[in-house]
């Protein structure tokens, strides 16, 4: 399995309840390669660990066992070679656009002409240029998101983790910034690992689907996607593999 | 028109607060047998109150005194008299007579004591130029000992001006201390506070307050203008013991002491030093009250204090001072 | 104000209750006379004013750097936590008040102690809301920080900070509050100056008009730095606006 981007091999994670209590094995035995550029998608029901397995990925948490590689190295604490997106965008309000897509080539001491090259470039490629100066608080939901983003890809990280980003934008929205985000991935081709709820969504924006399975998570099953891109949500084929993935959520939870 | 509407509702409740405070302050006076007493704060001159507490002169009289206090200073004292919290007190007749001035109704109806105050000041200093600025403490102003430092600027050709003045913002119990650490370099107050930077070694009496008006008046006992009409045989009744502790005061001095002692919280050592500055009596002495009142008129006019009184706030002395001293039950 | 002067007048007690046209002419009486000490010139009511106002800007400041430097502090890590607040959960409730005779011993009079009682005062509710504010970092935005690369040190200063700024304002407001409100106890400390003092001067030498003028000065000299503060925040605090 060497050469590959991102593995993850055996993870298993158990939280302790803090009051003596039992604990929850949120994943067991997970086991994932992704190849460089990848575009993957993590499905599966509410509690099946998607979040976990992201935050591990990031560093954010330590796995119980098993271990996470990122070119070969393991994966011991966040950095720069992991990009983040939340939900619920997470910019820092005190910072303009600008200072908030800056802010990982700042802390990383890159001098200041070039770190704001660029945020500048970074904030282009989301489709946000002009708007450096402008505050979270006068943005809407989906220009955040496009900040979130183009603060992650600042760094330039090897693998792009995004937890459900465009969950709390409306339809139209999230239309929009699927289309956006594949345009991004066209130009900057990242590896992506990309939680969501929605199948539709995983079908028009991966080239791998992987279905997780709940209590405790693991792999289920994967699903290439051979559709060129720019799939077109009314196709056949397309809605043939949505019908059988939502399916094989489903008769996990029955 | 809203706004007006919030001004005018804010100043009503605002008004209605502030009268039913005054009025509350103003409560209905006390059962005939009860009568409250103020006093200073580890004041010497005011042995009598305490002797007749202890020795239960009171009592005797058919007397319930509840003590009020101690207070700071004469004014603040003065200012319970004027809000009803005290009946009669033991206060300086300069506190007392600033009051009148003011026209808080009062009578004085009976001596304390002459003298007994001074000034100290650290062993450095030996007459009173030296005192050019310097920093002396004094009880509040309006205080007698405040008034007679003034007179002995005055006699000095020394104005306030001269002297980093610290009127009532040291405590008396503090004042030696304050020398002693350097804090000041010397304070006039009433005994037993002279005593103790002397006993302590670390002060001597620059000038007594004998020496600078002899035989002066000192504190005296005064009564809220509607308690003495109200009630004169308690008033009475009170003087009477009073007279029987100064009695007894010169008789058993040793006792006295004693008493003054647990009054003050002062070791004997320092009673003993200052018992002799204090001469106690109940009499009156109408002219030199009203010698008092003009000296602090011309003291404000000469620069020796901050005027307290002016002459415009008594336009007739002679009536004024009569208004407020009572002797008739000095005559009983 | 008529219904303020009416009320007065009825209670017949000057010495207690002055009355608003008093209280006008003793501002006029006050504002003329000479000042204290060193500020003769300003007036009475102005000179000890400024030097009022230069004591509890002093105390003032001194509070907000040593207070938001040990909010930071204890709201950031846990020990330190642990190990200050139960020294701090003795002192806060001990009134400025009780403190007036240690700070005269410690410091003496005049400017000294009046500047620690105003300290003291400022002190709590700074500390405290800065306290609350370090405690209240998003914890996402933290996270956020560490898949960005920042360190520890960079994660306090340029997350943690920042995020508190809020609270950090709304404490700075509230401590000068106090701070303004410990003035007359602060000055009670063997001064001879300041708006304080004046105030209880004219108590004792019962001269009720002026008392009250010099307490309206400390309404408005503490309502004007009150603004200031505001004006500050909403500077400091501009990305709240939109």
């Amino acid at each position: 399995m060497s050469g590959r981007k991102l593995i993850i091999d055996g993870v298993s994670k158990t939280f302790m309840e803090k009051r003596g209590g039992a604990s929850t094995v949120a994943l067991r035995d997970f086991n994932l390669s992704i190849g460089d550029g990848e575009f993957v998608c993590l499905v599966g029901s509410s509690g099946c660990g998607k979040t976990t397995l992201l935050k591990l990925v990031a560093g954010l948490e330590h796995a119980s066992s098993g271990a996470i590689y990122i070119d070969g190295k393991p994966v011991i604490a966040p950095g720069p070679d992991r990009g983040l997106v939340f939900q619920d965008f997470a910019l820092f309000p005190w910072r303009d656009v600008t200072g908030n897509v800056v802010f990982g080539p700042e802390v990383l001491k890159v001098p200041l002409a070039e770190r704001l090259r660029t945020a500048e470039r970074c904030i282009e490629l989301v489709g946000l240029s002009g708007s450096g100066h402008k505050y979270p608080s006068e943005l809407s939901g989906g220009m955040k998101q496009r900040v979130a983003i183009a603060r992650a890809l600042a760094n330039d990280p090897e693998v792009l983790l995004m937890d459900e980003p465009f969950g709390s934008l409306d339809a139209q929205t999230r239309y929009l910034m699927q289309k956006d985000l594949l345009g991004i991935w066209n130009v900057d081709r990242k590896t992506i690992v990309f939680v969501t709820h929605s199948v539709e969504e995983a079908v028009y924006l991966a080239e791998r689907v992987v279905v997780m399975k709940s209590g405790p998570g693991a792999v289920k099953s994967i699903y290439p996607v051979n559709l060129s891109y720019p799939r077109r949500l009314t196709d056949n084929v397309f809605i043939a593999l949505r019908e059988r993935i939502t399916a094989d959520i489903a008769e996990e939870v029955a | 028109m809203n706004l007006i509407f919030k001004l005018l509702t804010s100043f009503i409740l605002a008004s209605l607060v502030f009268t039913s405070i005054g009025s509350l302050s103003g409560c209905a006076p006390m059962a005939p047998s009860t009568v409250r007493i103020g006093y200073l704060l580890g004041d010497l001159h005011h042995l009598p109150f305490f002797v007749a507490q202890d020795r239960g002169f009171f009592l005797e009289e058919g007397l319930n005194v509840e003590v009020v206090g101690p207070f700071d200073a004469g004014p603040a004292e003065m200012d319970a008299l004027a809000a009803n919290q005290i009946d009669m007190g033991y206060v300086g007749v300069a506190p007392a007579m600033l009051a009148a001035a003011r026209k808080i109704p009062l009578s004085i109806v009976s001596g304390v004591n002459l003298e007994g105050s001074g000034l100290v000041t650290g062993m450095d200093i030996n007459s009173v130029a030296e005192l050019k600025s310097k920093k002396i403490a004094t009880p509040a102003p309006g205080s007698i000992q405040y008034v007679m430092f003034g007179m002995l600027l005055a006699g000095n050709n020394l104005g306030y001006n001269d002297i980093e003045l610290f009127p009532g913002t040291v405590k008396p119990p503090d004042m030696p201390q304050s020398l002693q650490t350097g804090r000041i370099n010397g304070y006039f107050v009433w005994e037993p506070f002279v005593a103790r930077s002397v006993v302590g070694g670390y002060g001597k009496v620059l000038v007594e307050s004998k020496d600078i008006w002899p035989g002066h008046p000192c504190c005296v006992i005064v009564t809220g203008g509607d308690f003495v009409r109200s009630h004169e045989s308690t008033v009475a009744s009170v003087i009477r013991a009073h007279r029987r502790a100064i009695d007894f005061i010169e008789a058993n001095p040793a006792e006295a002491k004693a008493i003054a002692g647990k009054w003050t919280r002062l070791d004997p050592a320092i009673i003993d030093n200052a018992f002799g500055r204090v001469k106690y009596t109940y009499s009156l002495s109408r002219d030199d009250i009203k010698r008092f009142v003009s000296e602090i008129i011309s003291l404000g006019e000469k620069g020796a204090i901050k005027p307290i009184i002016t002459a415009s706030d008594v336009p007739d002395l002679d009536t004024f001072v009569d208004t407020v001293v009572d002797t008739k039950y000095l005559q009983r | 104000m008529l219904i303020w002067e009416g009320a007065a007048l009825l209670s017949n007690l000057p010495q207690l209750f002055p009355t608003p046209v008093s209280v006008i002419v003793a501002l006029g009486q006050l504002l003329a006379a000479p000042g204290p000490p060193g500020m003769a010139w300003a007036g009475e009511l102005m000179g000890n004013t400024l030097i009022s106002l230069w004591r509890v800007i002093a105390g003032f400041a001194l509070a907000a750097v040593t207070g938001v430097f040990l909010g930071i502090i204890i709201g950031w890590w846990r020990n330190a936590r642990d190990l200050l607040e139960p020294v701090i959960e003795i002192l806060r409730p001990i009134p400025p008040l009780a403190w007036i005779p240690l700070s005269m011993l410690w410091f003496g009079l005049g400017f000294k102690p009046a500047v620690f009682l105003i300290w003291l005062g400022a002190f709590f509710p700074i500390l405290l809301n800065t306290v609350l504010g370090m405690e209240n970092t998003p914890p996402k935005l933290i996270e956020v920080a560490k898949t960005l690369g920042a360190g520890p040190w960079q994660i306090l200063i340029k997350v943690g900070v920042p995020s508190a700024a809020p609270s950090i304002m709304a404490g700075l407001r509230i401590g000068i509050g106090i701070g303004w409100m410990c003035l007359v106890a602060a000055e009670l400390t063997g001064s001879n100056s300041g708006l304080g003092y004046m105030i209880m001067y004219y108590y004792s030498t019962m001269e009720a008009s002026k008392t009250v003028a010099g307490m309206l000065m400390i309404g408005i000299a503490g309502y004007l730095m009150f603004i200031g503060l505001k004006k500050l925040e909403d500077k400091i605090l501009f990305w709240k606006a939109a």
